[in-house]
């Protein structure tokens, strides 16, 4: 992809984004949503997330896409870490210590 | 007006939300660092990497962009899947905007860019709160979170410049996400939801890099499906 293009990709998102969070703050604040939409945004952030997360851990493409149970451990541990501490700094912090630490102990 | 030691209610909810910052710079700092480092890494170069943080200033999508970009995905597969990650943000704007009702044009469309997970998430606690000015302190949380997380993003840039991709950046971006996943599995159709849109990423395999889309979507119709058969139960 060519420079032009990836400029005028980040400009695309950068105005839908901008759009999208001033849907209702910037233009419509008298607008609802119907309730089929409302209810079906709740879902999105599980849902992408978890989407995102999945193929990185089960199928990444550092081990060529086999499944690594490792990786699966480190994750789960990250998983508890988040869970119990509600903390991205820890979360990452400790997923990657585990992930070399234990590493280097593979080795 | 009242004023406590000089200052009036508005700047004290101003001083306020940035206070409400500090607190959140520890999620806020690692995870810019990880945002720019992924855009380098992914080949993005360093004035695009700066140009994609504030314009669009949404860090889960920079990442998501950078990923697809260096995995050769088309430009409209990028933009849709990079916009689906945003569309919380659809969520939050429905949720305050009957609290910006009053304020100028200009005001709103910069809340509007401004807007985050904690930002809204604060604003939020602090209406429930029956808290003041809760515009002005959104203004503070929004205005004291943006400076750092540019600043951690520039941090980033200059660590993915410098620092060979053997680190495993994959690795870290996948645990900001974890990080992310886990306080939004607040009850059991989202967690199915998540565990739907996770096995039908990793399952089905479609051109365009079209997995996170159709994943994300077969989660949310396992999500309301849930939601609907849990109100039915319980005879709501």
């Amino acid at each position: 992809m060519d420079k032009f293009e990836i400029w005028s990709l980040i400009v695309a998102l950068a105005f839908a984004t901008l759009a999208t969070k001033g849907l209702f703050i910037g233009l419509w604040s008298h607008f609802d949503l119907p309730p089929i939409l409302k209810q079906g945004l709740r879902y999105v952030s599980p849902a992408v997330f978890a989407a995102i997360i999945a193929p990185q851990l089960l199928t990444p493409v550092a081990t060529g896409g086999h499944l690594d149970p490792f990786r699966v451990l480190v994750a789960v541990f990250a998983f508890a870490v988040a869970w119990v501490t509600r903390s991205t700094m820890l979360t990452v912090v400790l997923g990657m210590a585990a992930f070399w630490g234990g590493g280097a102990l593979q080795v | 007006m009242k004023r406590v030691f000089g200052l009036s209610a508005s700047r004290i909810a101003f001083l306020e939300g940035i206070r409400a910052t500090f607190p959140l710079l520890m999620g806020i700092v690692p995870f810019g660092m990880v945002c720019g480092a992924s855009a380098v890494a992914a080949g993005l170069d360093v004035q695009q990497a700066i140009t994609l943080s504030w314009m669009v200033f949404a860090g889960s999508s920079q990442i998501v962009f950078a990923q697809l970009l260096s995995q050769g995905a088309p430009a409209w597969a990028i933009l849709l899947t990079a916009w689906i990650v945003n569309l919380r943000f659809l969520m939050y704007s429905a949720a305050l905007a009957p609290h910006f009702r009053g304020e100028t044009e200009t005001c709103r469309w910069w809340a509007a860019y401004l807007l985050t997970d904690q930002s809204f998430a604060l604003m939020l606690a602090r209406i429930r709160g029956g808290q003041p000015y809760p515009v002005v302190f959104f203004f503070g949380v929004a205005i004291g979170s943006w400076l750092p997380w540019q600043m951690a993003i520039l941090a980033g840039i200059l660590f993915g410049v410098l620092v060979p991709s053997s680190w495993s950046m994959d690795f870290t971006v996948a645990l900001t996400f974890i990080a992310f996943l886990v306080p939004v599995l607040s009850d059991r159709p989202k967690v199915l939801a998540a565990l739907v849109g996770g096995v039908v990423c990793v399952l089905i395999d479609l051109p365009f890099k079209l997995n996170i889309l159709a994943a994300t979507l077969s989660g949310i119709a396992a999500g309301l499906l849930a939601g609907k058969w849990i109100s039915s139960k319980s005879g709501a």
